[in-house]
C-alpha cells in the first residue's frame, strides 16, 4: 500500500484547525469605535425569522368597494416583489375573511433598509410616475440613513408626465467610471411611451428637453434627473446619490412587478418573535458544539486512528459549510441562515464522518478476518469510496432539485408562480454545499490522513484502527 | 461472534408500522388539522407550493434513477425505483409523524421531512454497494442470506450515524431546555421516530423488495 509523507498529516490538521477556528469565530479589528470584519464567522450570521423574529406588516383593503378585489392578488403580487428583489427568508399570510394579508420580514435581513422600512416597501403600492420638477413638500431620513424626499407639490404634483402603467421591465445595472461605481435603475417603455418621451424629450421641440424629470413611487421621490439628451430609444436610467446595489435592486423589483391590484392600508406594524422561542441562534450553537464533542469522542472511542481523522473531516466540513453560509470574507451580508439550514448542516457534518465510519467499518471487518493492516485498510477505502460517492451524488441530487424548484429563480417563478418555501430552500443550498465538500472531505481527506498516519510507526498497529491489540 | 438484525423478519413490521403511522397522521391532520400558525394562508399559494412539491418529487426520483442506471447498468432501474419508494415512505411518516405529535408544520417540519428523505436514500446507496459486492462474490448463496447480509453490513455505519444523529438532537433538546424553547423541544420526538424509522423502513422493506426482484 502506497504509504505518505507524515508531514502531510501535521500539515493537513494545522491548517484544517486554522481554518475552522477562522471560519467558526471570523476575523474583525477595531479602528476607533467601528469594527471592521474581514472574515464574518458564525456570530455574523443573518439568521431567518424561525431563529431571529422579524417585523410582521399587516394591511386591509382600503375601502369597502376595494375589498371586492381578490387579496390573493396583492399577495401574489407581494410575492413576486420578494423574489425579485431575492429575499430568501419572508412569510406571507392572507385572511382572506378579515380581508388582510400579513408580510413577514427577518429582522436580520441584509437590507440597506431597516426590516420595517424593507417590508413597507415590498407592500407599498408601488405606482411609478414621471413627474415635472422635483418640488416636494417633506424630507425625512429613512432608516438607511439617507434623505428622502416625500409628497410632490406644485407643478410637480400637478401633473404627471407619465406613469408605470408603460413600463415593460425594470432593471438595475452598475456604472463604473475613475474608480466610483454608481448603480442605476433602468426603465423600458412601451412603444406608446416611448413615441411620447420621444417627442417630449426632443433637442428641438421637446418641452422638457435640458429639463428635470423626476421619478416618483408613489409619495416618495427616487430621483430627480435632467433630461441631458433625448430619451429615443423608449427606455430611462436614473440614479441618485445615495443609490447602492441593494437600493436599486429593491426599486426596479417593485417597479418591474407593478401596483397592487388594489389599495392596502397599513393596519398595524409588529414585532415577531422567534418561532423557536428567544436565544434560538445560542441553542443551535450550544447544540453544535456539544455535538461535536460528543460525536468525536464516539469516533476516537470506536475508530481510533479512523476516528481522529473524522474528526478533522468534520471539522473541515463545518468550516467549509460555514464559510459558504457567511461568505467568509466575500460580501457584506451572509446568507439568511433559518432552521432548516441549519439541520441540513448537522446533516453535512453527519455526511463527512459517514465517510470515515464506512472507512472505519471494513477496515475492523477486514482485520476480524485476519487480513494484515496495510490491505483491510486498502481494501476499506477502495469498497467504501463509491458508496460515499453514491450518497453525494444522490444528496447533490435532491439539493439542486430543491434549490431550482423552491428558490428565487424566475423561470421557475413563471412555470409555477411565485410561491416559493424559503425553508426547502435554505436546506437543500447548505445539504448542497455539504454533499460537494463531503467528496473532498468524507473521501479524499479521509484516505490521505489515512495513509500519512500510518507512515508514524507507532501508529502502524491494528489496535490503532479499532483491531485487536 | 457480531450480532446482526434479522431484517427478512422486519419486513412486514415496518410494513404495517409505516401504513399506521401514515393513515394516523391523515386522520390526525383531517381532524385536527397540521397545527400550523399559518392556517389562512392563501389556498392559492399553497397550491402552488403542493404542485411544486409534487415535481420536485417526481424530479428527485427521476435523476436518482437515471443516476443509478449510469452507476449500476440494468440493476439501477430497479434500484432507483425502490430507493424513492423508500425515500418518499420516509417523507410521509416524517411528515405523519409531526401531525400525531402536534409539532406545527412549519419549516422545522419540512427540515425533519427532508433529513428522512435524505436518510433513507443514505440507507439504500449503503445497502446497494453492500448487495451488489456480496451477490457477485456468492452467487450460490440464497437470495434471502444475501440480502440480510447486506442489509446488516449497511445498517453497521447507520447505527453510529443514528447514534451521531440522537446525539445532535440530544444536545438540541438539552440547549432548547435550557432557553426554554418549547416549540423546538416538540420536534425532538418525531425527529428521532422519523430518523430511526426511515432508515430502518428503507433497509427493511424496500432494499428487501429489490432485493427479491434483483
Amino acid at each position: 500500500m502506497k504509504r505518505l509523507g507524515k508531514s502531510l498529516s501535521v500539515i493537513l490538521a494545522v491548517l484544517i484547525l486554522a481554518f475552522s477556528v477562522v471560519s467558526v469565530f471570523g476575523v474583525s479589528y477595531y479602528v476607533g469605535d467601528n469594527k471592521n470584519t474581514a472574515i464574518k464567522g458564525f456570530g455574523d450570521i443573518d439568521w431567518g425569522i424561525d431563529v431571529s423574529g422579524g417585523t410582521s406588516i399587516t394591511l386591509k383593503a382600503a375601502t369597502a368597494d376595494e375589498a371586492d378585489a381578490d387579496i390573493n392578488d396583492a399577495a401574489q403580487v407581494i410575492e413576486d416583489r420578494a423574489v425579485s428583489y431575492g429575499l430568501t427568508d419572508y412569510e406571507l399570510y392572507v385572511n382572506e375573511e378579515s380581508n388582510t394579508l400579513t408580510f413577514v420580514v427577518p429582522e436580520s435581513v441584509d437590507s440597506d433598509y431597516s426590516a420595517e422600512e424593507l417590508a413597507s416597501f415590498l407592500t407599498s403600492y408601488g405606482e411609478l410616475t414621471l413627474r415635472p420638477g422635483s418640488a416636494y413638500e417633506d424630507m425625512v431620513v429613512d432608516s438607511s440613513n439617507s434623505a428622502a424626499f416625500v409628497t410632490p407639490t406644485s407643478d410637480t404634483a400637478k401633473s404627471v408626465i407619465m406613469d408605470g402603467s408603460h413600463v415593460t421591465d425594470a432593471t438595475w445595472f452598475e456604472y463604473s467610471e475613475e474608480g466610483e461605481t454608481y448603480y442605476y435603475v433602468n426603465l423600458t417603455f412601451d412603444d406608446e411611451a416611448a413615441e411620447t418621451l420621444s417627442a417630449l424629450t426632443n433637442a428641438d421641440t421637446g418641452a422638457y428637453y435640458n429639463q428635470i424629470i423626476s421619478v416618483w413611487l408613489d409619495d416618495r421621490m427616487l430621483s430627480s434627473p435632467t433630461v441631458s439628451e433625448p430619451l429615443d430609444a423608449g427606455a430611462l436610467s436614473f440614479s441618485g446619490e445615495m443609490y447602492t446595489e441593494d437600493k436599486a435592486n429593491l426599486y426596479s423589483a417593485i417597479i418591474s412587478t407593478g401596483t397592487l391590484p388594489m389599495e392596502l392600508s397599513v393596519a398595524s406594524v409588529d414585532t415577531v418573535d422567534s418561532t423557536v422561542g428567544n436565544n434560538a441562534s445560542d441553542i443551535i450553537f450550544i447544540a453544535g458544539i456539544v455535538a461535536l464533542i460528543a460525536i468525536a469522542l464516539v469516533m476516537i472511542l470506536k475508530y481510533r486512528l479512523i476516528g481522529v481523522v473524522s474528526v478533522f473531516a468534520m471539522l473541515l466540513q463545518f468550516g467549509a459549510v460555514l464559510a459558504v453560509v457567511t461568505g467568509f470574507c466575500f460580501g457584506d451580508g451572509t446568507f439568511t441562515l433559518t432552521i432548516p439550514g441549519a439541520a441540513a448542516m448537522a446533516l453535512s457534518v453527519m455526511l463527512s464522518v459517514l465517510g470515515c465510519v464506512i472507512f472505519g467499518e471494513k477496515t475492523k471487518a477486514e482485520l476480524r478476518e485476519g487480513t494484515v493492516l496495510g490491505t483491510a485498510i486498502s481494501t476499506a477505502i477502495e469498497s467504501g469510496r463509491k458508496a460515499v460517492f453514491d450518497i453525494n451524488f444522490i444528496l447533490a441530487i435532491i439539493a439542486l432539485v430543491g434549490m431550482f424548484l423552491f428558490g428565487n429563480w424566475n423561470l421557475t417563478f413563471a412555470i409555477f408562480g411565485g410561491a416559493s418555501a424559503s425553508g426547502v430552500y435554505n436546506f437543500c443550498f447548505v445539504l448542497f454545499f455539504g454533499a460537494v465538500f463531503n467528496f473532498i472531505t468524507g473521501y479524499f481527506l479521509p484516505q490521505l490522513m489515512i495513509r500519512s498516519l500510518q507512515s508514524f510507526n507507532a501508529f502502524n498497529k491494528p489496535s490503532m484502527f479499532g483491531g485487536a491489540k | 461472534m457480531k450480532k446482526t438484525v434479522n431484517f427478512n423478519g422486519l419486513s412486514k413490521v415496518m410494513l404495517i408500522l409505516a401504513a399506521v403511522i401514515i393513515v394516523a397522521g391523515a386522520l390526525v391532520l383531517a381532524i385536527f388539522g397540521g397545527g400550523t400558525a399559518a392556517a389562512y394562508t392563501a389556498a392559492n399559494l399553497g397550491l402552488a407550493l403542493i404542485l411544486k412539491a409534487v415535481v420536485a418529487t417526481v424530479l428527485v426520483c427521476a435523476l436518482v434513477l437515471l443516476y443509478f442506471v449510469i452507476r449500476f447498468r440494468k440493476d439501477g432501474v430497479k434500484m432507483g425505483i425502490f430507493s424513492s419508494l423508500g425515500a418518499v415512505v420516509s417523507g410521509l411518516m416524517a411528515l405523519a409523524l409531526c401531525v400525531v405529535c402536534r409539532a406545527p408544520l412549519g419549516n422545522f417540519a419540512l427540515a425533519v421531512v427532508l433529513t428522512a428523505v435524505c436518510l433513507s436514500y443514505i440507507a439504500s446507496a449503503l445497502f446497494f454497494n453492500s448487495f451488489v459486492k456480496k451477490s457477485s462474490r456468492k452467487k450460490n448463496s440464497p437470495a434471502e442470506d444475501s440480502y440480510n447480509d447486506a442489509a446488516n453490513k449497511a445498517f453497521a455505519p447507520l447505527i453510529v450515524l443514528l447514534a451521531i444523529f440522537i446525539g445532535i438532537l440530544v444536545g438540541a433538546f438539552v440547549g432548547a431546555a435550557i432557553y426554554g424553547s418549547v416549540s423546538l423541544m416538540l420536534y425532538a420526538l418525531p425527529t428521532l421516530l422519523t430518523a430511526v424509522l426511515s432508515i430502518l423502513f428503507t433497509l427493511a422493506f424496500s432494499c428487501r423488495l429489490y432485493a427479491k426482484k434483483a
